[in-house]
């Protein structure tokens, strides 16, 4: 009689083990699943990121092969540095600019080519092309373009009787400059998404407005940019991430000059590492970024979400 | 049959490894991107493949504003490449991992193949930290053109050398030309206004190395006489502070002058100029000099193959060897070696007022221009001297901040080697 009691345990065994198994299983898949992004993430962005606060706390000097432990000097040296202070700032007021005027120009821009006719087409491309431009290409050109003694803008101002203005040699011209230069550059990638986003909104809602006698203005203001606030959010959060890391373009253009006037952070963290050669005080300057741009993240996250397209 | 052909499979392995560590040693190179050398280097290291074919070279070649962000990220992480391509401003960065090939050969008997003048950028402490392989010198180019409808003539020969205010005169009387459209284009960086701090009998880091402008009334003399120049139009804005190259100034043919150096020759020439230009005397201030400089190749006391690239490094700084690596260029670059014949060929006449000037400069000049320091801090300098220039300071509180700049960096400097 004991034999079937052992064939039952055993079966409870075998039909409880895969069960159990599955059970596991389907716990386990998702971390399994996302093992490899959370890896990556680990590998590529956190153990960089310790690696670049340990770094932060020592002075290391690559002329004489020595690195010294400084603790916060780094960043005490930081608040008390006016060139740190000054591309702090000139981030923000270039931040500030190229972000709005990219998100009104690009919405103009794609409201305006909406329609599919050849001329808009080709327009569409012709807005485009700077973006696919190597930032080396966009640079010389506009460099050559706004040169004071030989540029064609200045050339036509002397030929139209105006006096010649100091694109990038007076520190506002030139952040005026860069400022156009990046729109310039990158307005027609969101061109596109703007043109993505449009292609959602249903006809229908254009066509009841304009029965009900809806004119152009209240139709865009009622109906479009309401429905395109998640693509308007896209933008300014892409566009955003683009301004604080923009580099090669300013580099190239004005070489953060004349005196530091368009030296952005990067560019700054740049120097420091790289020609002054101090990756210490370089990677304390990108720590210390840190915490803005995580205000900055959290500022956009909630107007947006006040505005309902989150 | 599975296990026979795995074990083909393995002893090919083992043959292909035995194979791999029995053939040529690769060493890892650094070049420069640059149209004029880099083909040429190129060519040289593949001779020395042929005479040696137990060495082979695997050449990155990078563009000069990429090159510290490169070294300096290899140096940190430990993987330093064999042999890189350095110019004069930054030889001396790296003079601390540097291979010393004092080590590997007569240290004086070395020093002695090159001029004094080019010495102090290979040397640091007792160490020999590389190998200059082409000079450069900074020049004076005019457009002969315009200085002929304008009735000017430019200094002939030693005797007939413009002071500041002659030269100042002379520009100010070819731009009265109206297709003169800038005066000088000069080269928006420190080591281009170094001629005038030197030619003032200034210099950046006193004879010991622990003060930044040691003397103030040089410096400000060469800052006043800088920023009048601005000011009268007669250095384009486009250059100072715009940093436009400027030999592309040049190049248009409405400049009427060029203050840049001997690199600019090869391109001008075999490019084509589209109006006859020349090559003149550098004006004087307290005394005559230029900047000299070139470019080296060194190599990294804990890079994977140091031996063997010191030995590179040795062919390379033979009379014979480096005579032939100019010679191909076709000219254009300096010998730094003395007592060294090289044909300058159709680059001759052009070099002749530069050689003049570099044996005018003493040596202390390319001390000077190697201390690290100079490098290290110049694109504070660059800023402030631009401020200068532009009028916003005056210069002598453009010579107290540059002090204060420099200092900053020498106390760091000295505190670390006291650590």
């Amino acid at each position: 009689m004991s034999t079937p009691e052992t064939i039952s345990s055993a079966d409870a065994k075998s039909s409880l083990t895969p069960a159990r198994r599955s059970k596991w299983g389907s716990r386990l898949a998702p971390y399994l699943f996302l093992l490899p992004t959370v890896a990556m993430l680990f590998i590529f962005s956190i153990v960089p990121l310790l690696y670049g606060m340990w770094m932060s706390l020592y002075d290391f000097d690559i002329v004489h092969g020595r690195s010294t432990f400084v603790a916060l000097q780094n960043y005490w040296r930081l608040l008390h540095d006016p060139q740190f202070g000054l591309s702090l700032l000139n981030t923000a007021w270039y931040t500030l600019s190229v972000v709005p005027l990219i998100l009104v120009a690009s919405i103009a821009i794609g409201v305006y080519l909406k329609k599919s006719t050849v001329a808009r087409l080709i327009a569409r491309v012709g807005f485009y092309v700077p973006f696919v431009l190597s930032p080396v290409v966009v640079a010389t050109s506009w460099k050559w373009l706004l040169n004071e003694d030989l540029g064609v803008l200045d050339g036509f101002l002397k030929w139209a009787g105006m006096g010649t203005i100091p694109w990038l040699t007076d520190d506002n011209w030139a952040r005026i400059s860069v400022i156009g230069a990046t729109v310039w550059n990158l307005v027609g990638f969101y061109m596109l998404m703007v043109l993505a986003g449009l292609s959602q909104i249903n006809p229908d809602l254009y066509e009841a407005a304009k029965i009900e006698g809806a004119s152009a203005w209240r139709r865009l203001w009622h109906i479009t940019l309401p429905l395109l606030t998640p693509t308007m959010l896209l933008i300014v959060v892409l566009a955003t991430i683009h301004a604080t890391q923009a580099f090669e373009t300013i580099l190239l253009l004005t070489d953060g000059g004349p005196a530091g006037a368009t030296r952005l952070i990067i560019q700054n963290m740049y120097v420091s590492a790289f020609t002054r050669l101090q990756p210490g005080y370089g990677v304390a300057q990108a720590i210390l970024m840190l915490p803005l741009i995580c205000l900055v993240a959290w500022v956009q996250m909630r107007v947006f979400r006040k505005a309902g397209a989150l | 049959m599975k296990r026979l052909g795995a074990a083909v499979f393995v002893v090919l392995i083992v043959v292909q490894m035995l194979g791999g560590a029995s053939s040529a040693k690769t060493l890892s190179v650094i070049l420069l991107s640059n149209a004029s050398t880099q083909n040429v280097i190129q060519g040289m290291l593949k001779e020395y493949h042929q005479q040696h074919p137990d060495i082979d070279f695997e050449i990155s070649i990078i563009p000069d504003s990429k090159l510290l962000a490169k070294l300096n990220t290899l140096v940190t992480a430990g993987q330093f490449p064999d042999i890189v391509e350095v110019t004069t401003a930054k030889i001396q960065n790296y003079a601390y991992p540097a291979l010393d090939l004092a080590k590997y050969t007569d240290r004086n008997e070395f020093l002695s193949r090159y001029l004094p003048g080019y010495q102090p950028f290979i040397v640091s402490g007792d160490k020999v930290i590389g190998v200059q392989i082409e000079a450069t010198a900074n020049g004076l180019f005019y457009n002969k053109d315009l200085f002929a409808k304008a009735g000017v003539s430019v200094p002939q020969n030693e005797n007939e050398i413009w002071t500041w205010e002659q030269f100042k005169e002379t520009v100010q009387k070819v731009m009265k030309l109206p297709e003169c459209r800038m005066g000088v284009a000069w080269d928006c960086s420190v080591q281009r206004f170094s001629n005038l701090i030197y030619q003032a009998n200034g210099r950046w880091v006193s004879a010991n190395g622990k003060s930044f402008l040691p003397d103030s009334q040089p410096a400000e003399n060469a800052l006043n006489f800088f920023r009048g120049m601005v000011a009268a139009k007669l250095i384009p804005t486009s250059s100072w502070p715009g940093k436009t190259d400027g030999g592309m100034l040049f190049k248009t043919g409405v400049a009427a002058m060029l203050w840049s150096g001997n690199w600019q020759l090869r391109g001008f020439i075999s490019g084509g100029m589209p109006f006859a230009f020349g090559t003149t005397y550098f004006p004087k201030g307290a005394m005559r000099a230029t900047c000299p400089g070139g470019e080296f190749l060194m190599g990294f006391e804990h890079s994977a193959n140091h031996d063997d690239a010191a030995q590179v490094l040795l062919w390379w700084a033979q009379p014979a060897t480096t005579k032939e690596y100019l010679e191909k260029l076709g000219g254009s670059l300096l010998t730094p070696m003395r007592n060294q014949e090289i044909n300058y060929g159709k680059y001759t006449e052009y070099l002749q007022p530069m050689l003049s000037d570099l044996a005018a400069t003493p040596t202390w000049v390319s001390e000077d221009l190697a201390r690290p320091v100079v490098n290290l801090t110049q694109d504070d300098v660059l800023d402030e001297l631009i401020l200068c220039a532009t009028g916003r300071v005056s210069a002598q509180k453009a010579v107290v901040d540059l002090r204060n700049i420099g200092t900053a960096e020498l106390d760091r400097e000295n505190q670390e080697v006291s650590k």
